[in-house]
Parts: C-alpha cells; structure tokens; sequence
C-alpha cells in the first residue's frame, strides 16, 4: 500500500441498528489492511459504541440528522473518526466501570480495545477519534465475545 | 491485502488440483496464470480449479478464467471448476462459462469425473 | 406518495479493493432492509461490479477521486446508486455471454454490466456532465418494517 492515506466517508442515519453498517464498512477496510480477526472485532464493537453514542446522545435519534464515520488508512495504522451534531458535546473520559452509566460505559468499553481514542467538541457536534495499529507491541482487548458481523 | 489470492497445487498423477485461496479479481492474475503454468510444466493433463477458498469472484477474476480456458483448449489440457458457492456458479453460468468447463460441487466428483474419462491415477495417454 | 428516503452515503477511493468496502456497506443495509440470502448475494456482485467500473473507467484509477454510493429507499425497493466522475460522453456498452472462439477483446467492464442487468431488478445508467450514475434497484420483500 502506497504512503498516501486514503479516506472513506460514511453516513448513516442517527437511527439505532444503522451502526452495523459502520462496522460492516469498517471490517472490510480493515481485513484489506491485514488486521487479525481478533482486532478487527475489538475495533468493530469500539465503533458500535462510538455510533450509538452518537445517534443517541449527539444526535438525539434524530433520523434526519447524520452520523459521520471517516475511515483514513495509514501507513500501519486505521484512524476512525465518528462525528455526531450534538452541541451538548462535553465528555468526561470515563476512567472506572461505572454500570450505571450508559454512555460511560460505551467510552469505557472504547478505551479499552483500541489503541488511541480521543473526544472531542468541535463547533459541529461531537467527535472521537479512534486509532488501531497494524503490529500493536501489546495486544489490547479481548476479541473473544463479540456482536456478529452483518454478514449473512 | 489479506485477501490477495494464494494458489497451491496437489499433484495427483496427471491430474492437478489447484486449490485458490482469497479473491479472484485483477489482483489474481500473475499468481493464477503462474500456478496454471507451473502445473503445466510438470505434466499435468488435467487440471481442477478450487474454489472453495474463494468467496469473492468478480468479472476481472472471471476474464482471467477465460484466458485460462483459452490457453488450456489451445494445448489439449481438460481444465474443470469446483467448490464454487451456488452464488458462483450461476454467475459462471451466466457469462456462458460453464459452455467451456465443466463445473462440479465438490473436488471428489470432479476427480471421479476426470478418472471416468481416463484422466487421472494410471493415464493411459 | 411514497417518497424516496435517502439512507446512507459511502465515498471510497477509486482503488481496486475498496469495492469490498461497498458491498458490506450495502450488505449491511439490505439486511436491515429484509432483503436476505441469494438476493444478498445478488447484490453484493451487481454492486462490485458497478463500483470496479467507476474505479476504472471512471477514473481513470485516481484515489483522490471518489467513487460515491449512495442508499435509499422507495416503497417499494432498495435502490443504490453508483457514481464516478466520468465525462460523460461514451455511455458504457453492455457485455455479452463468454465465446471463446471469439474471444473478448475488450475491457472487461462489459461482462459487469451484464452481469449487474442480470442480478438486479432495475438498472439504468445515466451519463451526466459530472459523471456516470448507474442506479439499481432491488424489490424489498413484501413484508418489510422499515
């Protein structure tokens, strides 16, 4: 693969059950890449997570409203990116398991199988960024109970 | 790419099972028209196509197959297909494939096949 | 009247490979859709050809172009729509069945669109000054909650 990044742009609609699509897209990208099984299911549930954050809670399950997902492949590494048009866009990093909180939970649940996450408030909505890397030193998350791939 | 195809060869007598593995598009082409000649210079009469490894075949894979076919008529090689998803094997025989080789199910019925017409463990060609 | 929904929109690179990235997309939404086994299949092969065309001819293989997809409904079907950046003068010729004792000469991009009229069940093609659109259509199933 050339040093030029390339970009893949998704949007769905902020409408529950439409996050497969992103985790479809996204497995094929990252199986064209060389990710293992294991990382490939890791980054499809932290992007499940991420887009029903934001369909729910940045885009307020507005249908009409869209959720972004920008896919960039580097050069060993997938970055994520899923926008939301939330303005209430504040995140604190959860840090402890809190089953109490919801969306808590989901950035928890994030944090712990990709490589880099970030949150952020742009003046558009709401952002986290999420990075993988191709040949991680340590393996991060645990691939083994996952949500089926939308395949058939 | 993960899915770039890999093709291995089993030798069985004159007839050579190549077992394709990965996707059959454009990509393919070298490591297919390589395994195909690779088999020829060593003998083969026969050759079975495999797909069972394969889940993703589209009409530049499918071009390949045909300067494949093409060549194999030109030198008297029997070329047959199996372990194509039923998916697959109606495209083949949508674009007229299956006109020029024979698909079967499974690797089995495709080496019975070839036996029956006395290709295969003792050639008597 | 029923009106066209727009569901989702994908833009690759026009890079041979990134038209898997469509057909899970599309695999994705059709299965939310109700659309489900061979009809999948179907779907997943008229949308890879559609998208290697674009990357070909197209666009000349340019990364930096993309090829857009794009996912909707009507009442009655799900419809993708395949578009490149092609100057739209030469509409693409439709392919026909494998003769080897007249073997094609051509781009194999033909055999795709054969292939696509014969998988889907509407398709058109549409050359615009900004591009070529290939619509297709698939029938939703008769019982369908979306």
């Amino acid at each position: 693969m050339s040093n030029e990044k390339q970009v893949i742009h998704l949007h769905i609609p902020s409408e529950l059950g439409y996050e497969k699509v992103a985790m479809g897209a996204a497995r094929s990208v990252a199986q064209k890449m060389g990710f293992s099984n294991d990382r490939i299911l890791d980054l499809q549930t932290a992007i499940a997570e991420a887009c029903t954050n934001a369909i729910e809670h940045g885009n307020r399950l507005n249908a009409a409203q869209r959720v972004e997902v920008v896919l960039t492949v580097e050069e060993g590494a997938l970055a994520v990116d899923v926008h939301d048009r939330g303005r209430d866009a504040q995140f604190a990093e959860p840090q402890i398991y809190d089953h109490n909180n919801h969306r808590g939970m989901g950035m928890y649940i994030i944090k712990q199988l990709v490589d880099e996450v970030q949150w952020s408030a742009q003046p558009h909505g709401g952002q986290v960024r999420m990075v993988i890397y191709l040949e991680p030193d340590t393996v991060v998350g645990n691939g083994s109970r996952l949500p089926e791939e939308p395949r058939l | 790419m993960a899915q770039e195809l890999k093709v291995a060869a089993r030798y069985m007598g004159p007839v050579t099972v190549l077992d394709l593995q990965g996707d059959v598009t454009m990509f393919a082409e070298s490591e297919l028209t390589r395994a195909y000649h690779q088999a020829i210079d060593n003998g083969a009469q026969a050759l079975v196509l495999n797909f069972a490894g394969t889940d993703y075949i589209n009409s530049a894979g499918i071009a390949i197959i045909i300067s494949l076919l093409t060549e194999a008529r030109a030198g008297a090689i029997t070329l047959v297909i199996c372990g194509l998803s039923a998916h697959y094997q109606k495209i083949f025989r949508m674009v007229g494939l299956t006109q020029y080789a024979e698909v079967y199910d499974s690797e089995d019925l495709a080496v019975q096949e070839l036996k029956k017409r006395g290709i295969g463990e003792s050639a008597p060609v | 009247m029923p009106t066209k929904r727009q569901l989702v929109e994908l833009r690759i690179p026009s890079v041979f490979g990134y038209e898997k990235v469509a057909m899970a997309t599309v695999t994705a939404v059709a299965l939310r859709v109700g659309i489900s086994g061979e009809r999948i299949e179907d779907l997943r092969t008229a949308v890879a050809e559609a998208c290697i065309n674009a990357i070909e001819y197209g666009n000349g293989v340019g990364a930096e172009v993309p090829v857009v997809v794009t996912i909707s409904t009507d009442a009655r079907h799900l419809l993708i729509d395949v578009r490149d950046r092609a100057l739209g003068n030469s509409k693409p010729q439709m392919g026909k069945m494998v003769d080897l004792q007249n073997p094609p000469t051509g781009p194999h991009g033909n055999m795709g669109l054969f292939l696509i009229q014969h998988l889907v069940d509407k398709v058109d093609i549409v050359c615009r000054a900004n591009g070529t659109h290939v619509h297709m259509a698939m029938r939703l199933p008769d019982i369908v909650l979306h």
